[in-house]
């Protein structure tokens, strides 16, 4: 019975010791000069190492790192030419690219899914629920589409399933 | 010669009385904010009696009326004044009286086809709110257009939306719409 209790104890260690190994680490320290950021955009591997130019996995997202080890803070295409967000994140367009077309339609006392009938699932979503404020408590969600270049965007946000607040940005040729 | 003298005098002093009249009028554009903190433009303005312009309107030489934020400084994205009128991203009072101006619709957003020219989407809006190249405005650099380049924005009446345009060779080039509301 000790024994088994050990084994199993031992098995937990590793497999926590694994969870982590495979997490890597987030850091404020740039690998080239040693200067401290006050946020932690540099990923350390499980071999210690710095990941460079290369997609890292993190609390089931996939955020890309670039060349100087830094998760990026403007969207753009990976090497492997797949695209990133404004926060590094993987985009998965899901198929449907925004259709600047399709903005118009869009009214102010919308809910979250009516707006999904019309541009499709969002590319990037966040929810916050409980988000207190004077005394109140909202839910939010963020959301972005983009088109298939990623120079247009519409961010749209809902508090209590309504529109709450938009940003949209669209070139035109 | 007594009559020259006193003459002369008379005319000094009307002089003197019209040119401190006029910089009283016209007051003074300054770098130094109520601070003290040193600005890259002029973005304080100081009145007659020496002191700051603080939430009010304040007019230039050129005849435009600027709001000055309670803070004593230009505000550097458009709202709306205390006393209810709405200014542009550098301050410019936008005047809505002449009719030629009409409000940004707050619960459409506008969306635009390519090749959309300046002429109808003013057919479309009215006439701009605002055309400044804040970008050129703010960074006194070039924003990356040419100098054809055309910046116009609408605003809606209670400021919760804005819409800038910017064209390019008298096409649709690129669109910017922020709404928030409450």
């Amino acid at each position: 019975m000790k024994k088994f209790k050990l084994a199993l104890a031992t098995a937990l260690i590793s497999a926590s010791a694994c969870f982590s190994a495979l997490a890597g680490t987030w850091t404020n320290i740039d690998p080239d000069d040693g200067y401290e950021y006050s946020t932690p955009i540099f990923y350390i591997k499980d071999d210690g190492t710095y990941a460079r130019n290369e997609w890292i996995a993190d609390n089931g997202e996939t955020y890309w790192i670039d060349s100087y080890g830094m998760l990026p803070h403007y969207g753009g295409i990976a090497a492997d030419g797949v695209w990133y967000d404004d926060n590094g994140k993987k985009v998965d367009f899901k198929g449907n690219y925004l259709d600047t077309d399709n903005i118009s339609k869009i009214r102010r006392e919308m809910t979250y899914e009516q707006v999904v009938n019309i541009l499709g699932a969002p590319h990037t979503l966040e929810k916050t629920e409980g988000y207190e404020y004077f005394s109140n408590a909202y839910n939010y969600i963020n959301t972005t589409w983009y088109s298939q270049d990623m120079y247009s965007y519409i961010s749209i946000s809902f508090r209590d399933n309504k529109i709450y607040s938009i940003d949209f940005r669209g070139y035109y040729n | 010669m007594n009559m020259i003298k006193k003459s002369s005098i008379a005319f000094i002093v009307i002089l003197i009385g019209s040119l401190t009249y006029f910089t009283a009028f016209a007051g003074t554009w300054t770098k130094t904010g109520p601070d003290g903190y040193e600005y890259s433009q002029a973005m304080s303005y100081i009145k007659n009696d020496g002191s700051y312009a603080r939430e009010e309107w304040v007019q230039d030489t050129d005849g435009i009326y600027y709001w000055i934020e309670y803070d004593g400084l230009l505000p550097i994205e458009a709202g709306i004044s205390a006393d209810g009128y709405l200014y542009d991203g550098i301050g410019r009072y936008i005047d809505f009286t002449d009719g030629s101006r009409t409000y940004l619709d707050p619960d459409v957003i506008p969306a635009f086809q390519s090749g959309t020219t300046y002429e109808q989407v003013i057919s479309l809006l009215g006439q701009p709110h605002s055309t400044v190249d804040y970008y050129s405005y703010y960074y006194s650099s070039s924003s990356g257009y040419d100098d054809d380049a055309i910046t116009a924005c609408w605003y809606s009446q209670d400021m919760s939306s804005c819409l800038e345009l910017i064209f390019y060779e008298n096409q649709i080039y690129r669109v910017e719409y922020h709404a928030a509301f409450d």
